[in-house]
């Protein structure tokens, strides 16, 4: 992914220790000066996690729902997929010292690909917070914060690091989450 | 203090839902009392001291309209903290249960949004804004 | 546009159950037998029966994803299957009667009843019927309304 040309005062600019996530990808980081952000979600989920406490942050860029549709692509790159992307973004945060009972989950993106939701023949956006909160209930996780939905929506997401302050541009204008 | 729950649902899987989201809500509790309908809840409202009650309308014997009446009748549970959570939509009788002092939460409801109505109505700040339980729960978890 | 029943019994299988459910099903999923069903009866402004019917592996789905639970902790469980799609015939009833008669109007829900899958196959004359797919199967959604009352003859 290429980043955007730098907006000035955005806080969404990139700056030098910036982890750009790519689709169907994860990253986490405990460093304090860092940021992980992800560009143009759209049915795609960013998947944003947080340990306050021992500061750590993730974020995951999944596509597809369910890995059952490809299972070979889901051992090559578990990210791809919300079924086996949100289990290795918890997994990698706990070796980064977060603990679940902790871990704070903010959600953006699941737009609908047509113009209106009926346009949106394969309803993947729908089908992806679907699967995100049937894992987050069958592993006893609340979602604290989503901005999700919309028709044709893009999604810009940005993650503080030490904060796990989540801000998300859309349709031009940046809000926090 | 912590909080003594009693959820009133005649179906046992939503019992199960809810029971689960106010595990989960951050409030400290006491012990947890199930019914599977008005009459059964009384019963549970005579023989224990609750805190905290969860009430469906629709069930079979006595409805929750009815069994909320008889406790709003009852100078001990007159004041005590209902939660309706109901596929009820008529916006008439959702006013009328209001006015019996009670908040109404819609089902189908996500999970946070029973929280939510959970901490308001016990008015618990919890310590942290934490939303996960240990993973050392005893459940069969992913992560 | 979708009709209230769809709109009502999608956004069910969304919430309640963390299901996908699509109308019409494709043909594998509409061949699924139904063999789990529920009925809410309901008197108001318009009396009448909301119905639903599911293949095996979604009263399956149903129960496993309400409880939080994998598909083979309740599989060998009837009871929980049954109140499952109790449940969810209770809240698609308690949601699609608001888009029909509007938000003023006042219901009475009787509690869900479990009752023959196979009544799906015969919906009464008038009755709104919903076929949607949902998983590997199906799950069928029928509204029945009792002609509004006549006036009574005079003695």
């Amino acid at each position: 992914m290429t980043a955007p040309p730098a907006q000035e005062r955005s806080v969404l600019s990139l700056r030098a220790k910036d982890i750009v996530v790519g689709v169907a990808d994860v990253r986490l980081a405990k460093d304090p000066g860092e940021r992980l952000i992800t560009y143009a979600l759209g049915s795609c989920l960013g998947i944003v996690i947080h340990d306050p406490v021992a500061k750590v942050a993730g974020l995951l860029h999944a596509m597809l729902p369910d890995s059952s549709i490809d299972r070979a692509k889901a051992e090559r790159n578990p990210a791809m997929f919300v079924d086996t992307g949100v289990p290795l973004l918890f997994r990698e945060s706990y070796r980064l010292g977060a603990r679940k009972e902790r871990i704070v989950v903010k959600v953006a993106g699941g737009a609908h690909s047509g113009a209106t939701e009926a346009e949106d023949t394969f309803q993947i956006g729908k089908r992806n917070l679907i699967m995100l909160r049937k894992l987050l209930w069958k592993n006893n996780v609340l979602l604290h914060a989503h901005d999700v939905g919309g028709c044709q929506t893009s999604r810009t997401l940005v993650v503080d690091v030490a904060s796990g302050a989540v801000t998300v541009r859309s349709h031009g204008a940046e809000s926090p989450l | 203090m912590a909080f003594n729950v009693l959820v009133v649902d005649d179906s046992a899987v939503m019992r199960s839902m809810i029971t689960r989201v106010v595990k989960l809500s951050g409030v400290p509790l006491g012990a947890f009392h199930e019914a599977g309908n008005g009459e059964e809840g009384l019963a549970k409202l005579r023989e224990h001291w609750i805190d905290l009650v969860l009430l469906d309308i629709n069930m079979p014997v006595m409805n929750g309209e009815e069994m909320l009446r008889r406790l709003r009748a009852e100078p001990e549970t007159s004041r005590l903290p209902v939660i309706v959570v109901s596929t009820e939509s008529s916006e008439t009788r959702v006013q009328a249960l209001e006015e019996l002092g009670v908040a109404f939460v819609h089902k189908p409801f996500t999970p946070e949004d029973l929280r939510a109505t959970i901490l308001r109505v016990t008015g618990v700040t919890p310590d942290d804004e934490y939303y996960a339980v240990p993973a050392a729960d005893g459940g069969d978890f992913d992560f | 546009m979708p009709s209230p029943l769809l709109t009502a019994a999608t956004s069910t299988f969304e919430s309640l159950a963390l299901l996908f459910a699509e109308a019409p099903p494709t043909a594998a999923q509409a061949e699924a037998p139904l063999t789990h069903a529920a009925r809410v009866a309901f008197t108001g402004p318009r009396a009448g029966t909301l119905h639903v019917a599911v293949s095996d592996d979604v009263a399956v789905a149903l129960a496993a994803n309400m409880l939080g639970l994998d598909p083979d902790a309740v599989r060998g469980d009837e009871a929980l299957r049954r109140d499952a799609v109790g449940e969810l015939a209770n809240v698609v009833c308690g949601n699609v009667l608001p888009l029909v008669a509007g938000r003023e109007a006042v219901f009475h829900l009787a509690a869900p009843a479990a009752c023959d899958p196979s009544d799906a196959a015969a919906p009464p004359a008038g009755a709104l019927v919903e076929v949607l797919g949902v998983d590997d199967g199906r799950a069928a959604v029928t509204l029945s309304l009792d002609a509004p009352a006549a006036p009574r003859p005079l003695p």
